[in-house]
């Protein structure tokens, strides 16, 4: 697993759908990719900090999977994030309210994480 | 531009029904039933293209959805009651020997009206719908059952509606889709999903006697096929037709889905 986490962040303080969904939300956000994670401290709107290092505060809510379930998600042809949500292949694990009313925000996030796989700049190898 | 759509209303059961309705009432009735947690305006692509090849076509709001209110104002959680009701409404309309065609959870209420009035019904399409829907879990409707356990709500269903539609639908589909899933009441909408998944009517599929057509998007996985193959299997005589690339509503993702239902209802001896 590979992510440009700078480009990451970037890209997402330049996204108004990000911005505009994510300006009511004061928390922290961790994506993990088997055992690989990235932490998004989020706050009116902003990312303000991207790091692998984990927070020492949590997270506020979590979006868990194998490659597997993350390529399923990220696919290129439309983002399948509920569909790998409904079939188990990711999980929600924190404040899931939390995570229901900042689903649009979350949509957002993935629809810039599949741009960025679909540049190279996300990889994510199934185990074999 | 005036649309030959027309509106009205009717009193059932105690429900001030709305509904729609296109043709002329001297051809064949088809009636169309709409998804959960929404209202007839599902259908409106369809209805005047069913009317121009000579069949009268009605589209309700259910009771408690859309224009429609609910009796008491208490949400019907039940498909055979959604059933009954549609079933006195289009008594009191005396339409004689309606199609009735419904998607999701009007589907299962198609169904629901096969397995118990098929002998006074010309023939049921059932899209994404099956004898038994038990797709969601409990815990999570129950939770939608108040504001509080759903925030976000138009989010998440502007959310659902993309997720669920293909991808073969028509985009300027797709985006009236998301658009009128933001809409509605959140508790409607889960009285309905509780209806949803309560649904079986797998012991009375044998008594089936109408032509059933059970329609399927490949890319709708609210529904696995599993419980669609089952519905095929055991309504004697059901034809399955699988729809490539399309999703939970294909009534509306699709733009020639009338053609389905007109050549079901050609194919049939009259």
């Amino acid at each position: 697993m590979t992510l440009a986490i700078k480009e990451l962040k970037k890209r997402l303080n330049s996204n108004e759908y990000f911005s505009s969904s994510s300006r009511f939300f004061d928390g922290i956000i961790l994506l993990e990719i088997d055992s690989w994670a990235v932490w998004l401290k989020i706050f009116m709107g902003r990312v303000i900090v991207a790091t692998e290092e984990p927070f020492p505060f949590g997270y506020t809510f979590a979006l868990k999977g194998s490659a597997e379930g993350w390529l399923m998600a990220l696919d290129s042809k439309k983002n399948r994030l509920r569909e790998a949500l409904y079939k188990r292949m990711l999980r929600v694990e924190g404040n899931t309210l939390e995570y229901n009313r900042m689903g649009k925000a979350v949509h957002g996030l993935t629809e810039v994480l599949r741009e960025m796989l679909c540049q190279g700049l996300v990889t994510i190898e199934e185990k074999k | 531009m005036i649309e030959q759509i027309t509106g009205r209303y009717l009193t059932v059961r105690g429900h001030r029904i709305y509904l729609e309705t296109a043709g002329e009432t001297t051809g064949q009735p088809i009636l169309f039933i709409h998804t959960a947690g929404q209202h007839g305006i599902q259908w409106r692509f369809v209805l005047p293209k069913i009317a121009a090849k000579g069949y009268f076509a009605i589209a309700p709001d259910l009771p408690g959805h859309g224009k429609s209110l609910v009796k008491d104002f208490k949400p019907l959680d039940s498909v055979h009651d959604f059933a009954e009701t549609l079933w006195e409404m289009m008594d009191l309309m005396e339409l004689k020997r309606p199609v009735v065609v419904g998607c999701s959870i009007g589907g299962d209420i198609a169904l629901d009206l096969a397995a118990h009035h098929s002998v006074d019904l010309r023939a049921v399409i059932s899209c994404e719908g099956a004898l038994r829907t038990p797709t969601l879990p409990l815990q999570l409707i129950n939770q939608g059952l108040e504001d509080s356990g759903v925030p976000s709500f138009g989010d998440q269903g502007f959310l659902s509606g993309l997720s669920l539609c293909g991808t073969n639908a028509d985009a300027e589909r797709v985006k009236e889709i998301t658009f009128t899933r933001r809409s509605g009441d959140p508790k409607i909408y889960h009285t309905d999903l509780k209806a949803w998944i309560t649904h079986d009517i797998r012991s009375q599929a044998k008594h089936i006697a109408c032509p059933v057509l059970i329609v399927w998007g490949n890319e709708d996985y609210i529904l696995p096929y599993e419980f669609v193959e089952e519905a095929a299997n055991s309504i004697p005589g059901a034809r399955l037709l699988v729809l490539e690339g399309f999703g939970h509503y294909p009534g509306t993702e699709w733009p020639k889905f009338n053609e389905i239902v007109e050549e079901f209802i050609s194919s049939l001896k009259l």
